[in-house]
């Protein structure tokens, strides 16, 4: 499918602001609360490591035998994998199946939550302040992902561990 | 709405929960406001041991914090201050002010002294007190990261290090790693009470807004703002001030001997720190679009932290460490230890100025550059061993102990920060009447200062006296929203009225909230009795002139009263500095103790 865009993530901007995570909530719910969004950030200062997670439609989800009410299809507009909630029981298989941990049941309806792409213009793109978050032509996105999964068999050049304190030797 | 109360009491153990009513919420918003409000009602005054069980510690964050709002993730501490002996508050960012309401407590208030080391978790909006024999010691860094292991990354941990535990009276309570609840001694107030930590897990994150879609409108129009308005925040932090103060003359040196430190471009942010030493990292408070915290690593130590100015001015300037490595490794070890940077770097300032004049020993005292001394003063301070001992009560005292009061430069017991008010008129006024004592962030006048408004740097009129005072009641409300003030230039009057109307639901006026601000900043007064004698410059101020490219610059005593006067006047005090009994009843503050403390 020509023009089809996908959401990618440039892990360095990230500042773990969590701005997204609202954006996300209220676009969806009408309420500031990052339980109810669909990407997560991981925000660890001491490490210090600062990131989105979030789904890259893979459909694993989506798979037969997974979800007992066949609740979760591909949207034939942008691609993406939703969850019909109005068919959705919360019975946590998607949850399970997810090698990302990017499905997650919300605490109010108890119904599965996962990224649907806004329809097609996604609402984390626009709140991130600093442009780690973009949705982009597929072949542009595929290139990030090579480079992603690079990434994780990068060797770091410097040891950054903070100072010993005195008289330690750790 | 904002206003869950826990109170607990570490002696007895019992645990209260209370709503503070919506009236002192509107009269008073949240954070610094508020907690003063709750401070006041305990009937405890000046005077009291600060460190004694019945000394209460607040801990409080405000109607923003949670929404999204940028720069809204601010805590409080309000406590009777070890170091300077009266009601005082400290700021810090991070993501506490957040996650202590996903926690379920808008404030806690801490009483009592527990039996033995211990620490408060929070959570689902119950309040626990747990021991912490095994975390007693720690440095924050390795407590923080212990209590994170134990209840989640997500937690947010408030900590003391070893400085709390002794009572350092400027020991500060640490968080998310890098930052502090730091002026005033708010952590040897958690020393005191053998309360090593106060840990909040979120349970549930929703945080309510009056009206959603306007909160949010304000969230994108406020982003948009601070994109121009804070942008020197976001590109430099707050380093890029090293050189403009070194540049243009205002940067506290040789413990308040010069206005530029001999030396300073080796600790340049633009042509060193941000080349050789900037690790490209920038960090956030949670939510917040300016991720101004830089991190720079040290070459010659390995290790990084995130520097700020306070810190490089106090630990490289005051002291004459113009080294970065050493600075970095300085700025590490008061950190871990769990102290206010700022005082640590004006206390080693003070015993190098009297070595150098051999009012100290060279085997006791320190040199002005020793970066090795300097780091081995800071553990002694932490420890409160040998001449650390006499450090750690800060420099006025210290600089008593050591037989010569004239030589400290503090007002009400609280040391100055990264601004020398000799080249920068506004600070003067701003150092004089802070309640904190000489506390930059009471009204950020050297904001007003540094470009030359009002007047220009060293104007001293009725234009200059009342720019700082719109500053001075807009920090009241950002100290009480909470918001973070670099964002002074986005959150002008209109926009923290539709910001905080929109979130809280109530109908501020530009008018009404500078009531709000007036109320806050002489409540405090009242609480203090502060009066003109307080509202002194330290002598060096006046009597010793600094030099800048071959010009003197001083406070005269002329200059500081026309300022103080032209001040008590539109504040509405009287010429002792004391709020008249007009200005009381139009704003509606007195001191009314419930014994609800």
């Amino acid at each position: 499918m020509p023009g089809l865009k996908q959401l990618i993530a440039i892990p360095e901007k990230c500042t773990g602001c969590g701005r997204c995570e609202l954006a996300c909530s209220f676009e969806h719910f009408k309420v500031f609360d990052p339980e109810l969004s669909a990407i997560h950030v991981l925000r660890l200062e001491r490490e210090p490591l600062d990131a989105p997670l979030f789904c890259i439609q893979c459909g694993l989800c989506s798979m037969e035998g997974v979800c007992p009410h066949n609740a979760i299809y591909r949207d034939p507009n942008t691609f993406s994998v939703v969850i019909d909630r109005a068919r959705c029981d919360g019975c946590e298989r998607c949850v399970e199946v997810c090698p990302y941990g990017v499905i997650t049941i919300d605490h109010v309806e108890k119904k599965a939550i996962k990224c649907d792409l806004c329809g097609g213009d996604p609402a984390c793109v626009k709140a991130c302040p600093e442009g780690a978050l973009a949705y982009v032509d597929v072949n542009e996105a595929a290139y990030y992902k090579r480079y992603f999964f690079a990434k994780l068999q990068e060797k770091a050049m410097v040891p950054i561990v903070p100072y010993p304190a005195e008289g330690s030797s750790s | 709405m904002f206003g869950r109360l826990i109170r607990v009491n570490l002696g007895s153990g019992a645990v209260r929960y209370d709503e503070v009513r919506e009236d002192d919420v509107r009269a008073y918003l949240g954070g610094r406001g508020l907690g003063l409000l709750l401070a006041s009602r305990t009937g405890l005054r000046r005077g009291m041991d600060p460190l004694s069980p019945d000394s209460p510690l607040i801990l409080i964050s405000g109607p923003l914090a949670g929404t999204g709002m940028p720069l809204s993730s601010r805590a409080v501490a309000v406590f009777m201050s070890p170091l300077a002996g009266r009601w005082s508050y400290s700021t810090v960012g991070g993501s506490l002010a957040v996650i202590m309401r996903y926690a379920g407590a808008d404030a806690l208030m801490v009483t009592g002294r527990a039996p033995r080391p211990s620490y408060i978790v929070v959570e689902g909006g119950r309040a626990e007190v747990r021991d912490a024999s095994g975390l007693w010691g720690m440095g924050t860094l390795d407590a923080e990261r212990a209590l994170k292991e134990v209840h989640g990354d997500d937690s947010a941990v408030a900590v003391i290090g070893p400085a709390g535990e002794n009572m350092v009276r400027f020991a500060s309570i640490n968080h998310e790693t890098w930052r502090q609840l730091g002026r005033g001694g708010a952590g040897a107030v958690m020393g005191s009470k053998n309360l090593k930590a106060v840990v909040f897990v979120p349970s549930g994150r929703a945080v309510e807004a009056a009206d959603p879609e306007m909160t949010w409108a304000m969230i994108s129009e406020m982003t948009r703002r601070l994109a121009t308005g804070a942008k020197s925040y976001r590109d430099n932090g707050t380093l890029g001030t090293i050189d403009a103060g070194n540049g243009t003359g205002f940067f506290p040196s040789l413990y308040w001997t010069r206005v530029s430190a001999p030396g300073w471009r080796r600790i340049s942010w633009f042509d060193v720190l941000s080349k050789y030493y900037y690790t490209g990292k920038r960090t956030t408070c949670l939510h917040c679009p300016v991720a101004c915290h830089k991190t720079v690593a040290s070459r010659r130590y390995g290790g990084y932290v995130e520097l700020e100015y306070e810190t490089a001015m106090a630990l490289a300037g005051l002291t004459g460490v113009v080294d970065p490595d050493e600075l970095i490794q300085l700025a590490h070890v008061v950190d871990d230890m769990g102290l206010d940077s700022i005082t640590t770097g004006n206390v080693l300032g003070l015993l190098a100025y009297l070595t150098e004049r051999g009012a100290v020993s060279p085997g006791e005292g320190v040199r002005f550059g020793d970066a090795a001394r300097m780091r081995e003063l800071i553990f002694m301070i932490a420890r409160r061993e040998g001449i650390g001992k006499v450090l750690s009560l800060g420099a006025k005292e210290a600089a008593k102990e050591l037989g010569h009061p004239e030589a400290a430069v503090e007002v009400k017991g609280l040391e100055p920060a990264g601004y020398d008010p000799r080249t920068l008129k506004g600070m003067a006024l701003n150092y004089a009447v802070a309640e904190r004592g000489a506390d930059h962030l009471w009204a950020s006048a050297y904001a007003v200062d540094i470009p030359g408004l009002a007047g220009g740097r060293q104007a001293t009129g009725e234009e200059k006296v009342r720019a700082v005072m719109d500053l001075e009641e807009r920090n009241a409300v950002y100290d009480s929203a909470v918001l973070c003030k670099f964002g002074r230039n986005a959150y002008g009057w209109d926009e923290l009225v539709r910001s905080l109307n929109a979130v809280t639901g109530f109908d501020y006026t530009k008018e009404t909230l500078r009531q709000v601000a007036q109320r806050i900043i002489v409540l405090h007064r009242l609480m203090n009795g502060t009066t003109v004698e307080e509202d002194r410059l330290p002598p060096r101020w006046l009597s010793e002139p600094v030099e800048f490219e071959g010009k003197s610059y001083v406070v005269t005593e002329a200059e500081w009263r026309s300022m103080l006067m032209t001040y008590y006047r539109l504040r509405g005090y009287d010429e002792e500095g004391r709020p008249t009994k007009e200005t009381l009843e139009a704003l509606r503050v007195s001191l009314v103790q419930t014994g609800q403390g």
